[in-house]
């Protein structure tokens, strides 16, 4: 099966997009639901370290003025400023101390740790009464703590201790913190990204197959009712569509076989019809044809009648010789030949033929003429064929000749018999008016045939000058068993047929519209690619 | 009889082979240093440097390598003196003086110890003190540094007692009248603040810890008194050492702060940063503390 690809590729695309959309959505949302998160946590845990880092630094802090507030005291009461020193200075190893002062009992600086000792002599600035209450007193200040500490005992003050603690470490520790944060988070994001793209690139690739996949199961089940349609468009009636599965597509083949079977039974039926009316037609237009023979023959016959009549009254009066009876038989025998060519036609024309073929449209309708010219002339109606590709009219069948430009492919004697029952119909028409039901100023009658090459058509134009068709009925003219003819001189199937011949049988166009004094009926049939060109030979 | 004289100048030959070969071949020995201290390991590593320096240069003089010998105190540098283990001692001007009256140590180079020539023993006082002289210190305190201290204790005491004062730990029940008495704060800094938080009248230690005061400590003080200065360290050598070899290490000594590598040694040596010969100014304070050790207990 030839399976176009179109859908399965369509729908794979918009599956795989929106599979790859709905993804880059996930993704999105997930990394956005991420990114909030690692902020929110980032927040959450600075003010966490913050707040731990407040709470242990207060204890660590009270702790340490404790330590310092007992260990100073024999060294400030002995004045060993140089292990005072010492300890200074091993605390600011070990602590973020901005600075540390050791004073005296007055609270004047003896000692900040250093060499240059520039905070001697410094009275500093201490609540001596609350210090005194509680020995360790621990401020916020901007950027750090103060920590005053006594240094004594409950009788005795050597001396008090203040020291400035930096926040800085807090604020190292938050930055470095915030910078691992941001390093996991980068390293986090890196990953996320990476992770994101492979899965995308493969989720898009399983969509892409899933996709197709999907597609198919929706594309080939539609491709293949296609293929059916198109068979059956062609004429293959026997084709059906297998059903593989329960579902909507199975339901639809299911449906389409039925429409199929249904369509079937009817074209056989409509076909049934269609051979039991061309009988009809066939029988109609034998009686026809077998009263324009009589027409044909009556002439022979009369000319036969009085050759052998002149032989006897010849021979009576002597007269007969061998001459004579040459010429006579020679006459009798063109008679005979007259009479026989009408029976090869009257046989030709009703020899069932099903196969196309290439035949002259001009030659055809001569060949109708042929058997209808008699009854015309009997009845005064003369006819004319004009062939527009070169220009020329003949007003006897005989003088008809062959024009490839009008060679179409077709049903031969199909034609003919739907030109036979047009030109029937136009000749009963004409008798009809010269009867007096349709009275006519000169009282003659023409059939008027033009044939014409019109693109890539040979377009018939069948006019008389019967009178025409009533509007009324001119739209139901075409109908089965429709006749405006006395009872039992009409069948009602002529046009019927021709416009099934014309239409079904060989893919053309009819249709009739009055024009000056008559009818005029246009057939217009479809040439085939090897028609073109023109040779007309006599 | 020409054989005996010609035996006779054999063996009178072989004794002189003898005695030239055996004396040298027992000069052939290290150059040894000798130094005071209770940490021998450190001043060994401090030390050898500059003695391989030096003795690199002395392999005329049969020596084959050098030894930087420790002694804890004075009295154990005298034995190994004695004993012939040390060649040249860098110690104070005091314990060389020591040295050279009981164990004829000659004194002869002057060493610049932590880039310091000499010191002085200064005493001071509150700026605002009523103490304008040493003699305004009848009946006051003073705060020495420890009894080990020199500068921070037996040069102002001495210094004192050639004086005329008597001299007496705080806690001393004697009672004598205007004797001088005195306490120990441990440190140099701590005897600033015994001054300044007025727990003694007057204190006392080197010209070179007086400038390691904070200015605004100093500031504070006032110097009522300089002693003569003093040289700081003093380099002195065996008397048995053979004068050419002693001559020798002088001129080493003297020109070891003019190459890297000399000075590099002297660096790593308890930061000496040169030697030099005693000039006569130095060998006149030499004098002075000889007189000094005369009051010192």
């Amino acid at each position: 099966m030839d399976i176009r690809p179109g859908i399965t590729r369509r729908y794979s695309l918009i599956i795989a997009a929106t599979g790859l959309l709905i993804l880059l959505l996930t993704v999105s949302a997930s990394f956005m639901v991420v990114w909030t998160g690692a902020g929110d946590v980032k927040k959450s845990l600075k003010e966490n370290t913050a707040i731990i880092y407040a709470e242990t630094h207060h204890a660590m802090l009270k702790n340490l003025a404790e330590y310092l507030r007992h260990n100073l005291f024999n060294f400030l009461y002995h004045l060993d400023m140089e292990r005072i020193n010492r300890m200074i200075n091993d605390m600011r190893k070990g602590m973020p101390v901005k600075s540390f002062i050791v004073t005296d009992s007055s609270g004047r600086a003896l000692t900040d740790g250093t060499k240059e000792n520039i905070s001697f002599g410094m009275q500093l600035d201490i609540d001596f009464k609350a210090v005194r209450l509680s020995p360790v007193r621990i401020e916020k200040i901007a950027d750090g703590s103060r920590v005053v500490f006594l240094i004594g005992t409950n009788d005795y003050t050597a001396g008090y201790g203040e020291i400035i603690f930096s926040e800085e470490p807090l604020k190292k520790a938050l930055k470095m913190q915030d910078s691992a944060v941001l390093q996991i988070w980068d390293g986090f994001k890196g990953s996320f990204i990476k992770i994101a793209l492979a899965v995308t690139a493969i989720l898009a690739f399983i969509t892409f197959i899933l996709g197709i996949l999907f597609s198919r199961t929706l594309s080939v089940p539609i491709l293949k009712l296609t293929e059916a349609t198109r068979k059956i468009a062609a004429g293959d009636m026997s084709h059906r569509v297998e059903i593989e599965t329960a579902d909507e597509i199975g339901e639809l083949a299911g449906s389409f076989n039925t429409m199929t079977d249904r369509l079937q039974k009817e074209m056989e039926l409509r076909g049934e019809k269609e051979r039991l009316l061309m009988n009809q037609s066939k029988l109609a237009a034998m009686g026809e044809m077998i009263s324009a023979i009589a027409h044909n023959w009556r002439q022979p016959l009369n000319a036969m009648g009085l050759i052998i009549q002149g032989i006897k009254d010849t021979y009576e009066f002597g007269g007969l010789t061998k001459n004579y009876i040459d010429e006579s038989v020679e006459k009798s025998m063109k008679q005979l030949q007259f009479m026989s060519r009408t029976i090869d036609v009257f046989r030709n024309f009703f020899r069932h033929g099903r196969q196309k073929s290439s035949f002259d449209v001009k030659l055809a309708i001569g060949e109708v003429l042929s058997i209808l010219s008699a009854q015309l002339k009997g009845n005064n109606i003369s006819y004319r064929l004009t062939c527009r590709a070169h220009n020329r009219t003949s007003e006897d069948f005989s003088e008809i000749v062959q024009c490839d430009e009008m060679t179409i492919t077709g049903y031969k004697t199909e034609l003919e018999q739907a030109i036979f029952n047009i030109l029937n119909n136009a000749a009963d028409a004409i008798v009809g008016r010269m009867c007096g039901r349709m009275p006519d100023k000169d009282g003659k009658g023409l059939i008027d045939i033009d044939v014409s090459r019109e693109s890539n058509k040979v377009v018939i134009r069948i006019s008389d000058n019967g009178g025409g068709i009533p509007e009324k009925i001119i739209g139901r003219i075409f109908e089965p068993y429709f006749s405006t003819r006395e009872e039992g001189k009409g069948t009602g199937i002529g046009l019927y047929m021709a416009k099934v011949i014309i239409e079904d049988n060989m893919g053309g166009r009819i249709y009739a519209e009055n024009v000056e004094n008559g009818a005029m009926f246009t057939i217009e049939l479809s040439l085939t690619p090897s028609e073109e060109g023109s040779n007309c030979e006599r | 009889m020409i054989m005996t004289v010609a035996i006779r100048l054999f063996l009178i030959f072989i004794s002189a082979l003898i005695l030239y070969v055996l004396p040298a071949s027992a000069e052939e020995r290290p150059l040894s240093l000798g130094l005071i201290s209770n940490n021998p390991e450190n001043r060994i590593k401090e030390y050898m440097p500059l003695m391989n320096n030096v003795a690199g240069r002395l392999k005329e003089f049969r020596i084959k390598d050098a030894r930087v010998v420790v002694a804890k105190d004075v009295g154990e540098m005298m034995k190994k003196i004695e004993r012939g283990e040390v060649d040249v001692v860098f110690e104070s001007a005091f314990s060389t003086i020591e040295m050279q009256e009981k164990a004829g140590m000659m004194p002869t180079m002057l060493v610049w110890r932590k880039g310091v020539r000499e010191y002085r023993t200064l005493f001071f006082v509150r700026k605002e003190s009523t103490v304008k002289s040493l003699s305004d210190l009848k009946g006051r305190t003073i705060v020495f540094e420890d009894p080990n201290s020199t500068s921070a204790y037996a040069i102002p005491k001495a210094e004192l007692k050639r004086r005329g004062f008597t001299v007496l730990p705080l806690n001393e029940k004697m009672e004598i009248k205007d004797a001088v008495r005195y306490v120990f704060a441990g440190e140099e800094l701590n005897q600033a603040f015994f001054v300044i938080q007025k727990r003694a009248d007057a204190g006392a230690f080197n010209n070179n810890d007086w400038d390691e005061l904070s200015k605004k400590i100093s500031s504070e003080l006032r110097i009522i008194h300089e002693t003569q200065p003093m040289p700081r360290y003093i380099a002195s050598f065996h008397p048995r050492l053979p004068e050419k070899l002693r001559k020798a290490i002088e001129v080493i000594f003297e020109e070891m702060d003019k190459n890297p590598e000399g000075k590099d040694s002297l660096k790593r040596a308890s930061r000496i940063t040169k030697i030099e010969r005693l000039a006569d100014a130095d060998l006149k304070a030499m004098k002075y503390v000889k007189e000094i050790m005369e009051f010192i207990e």
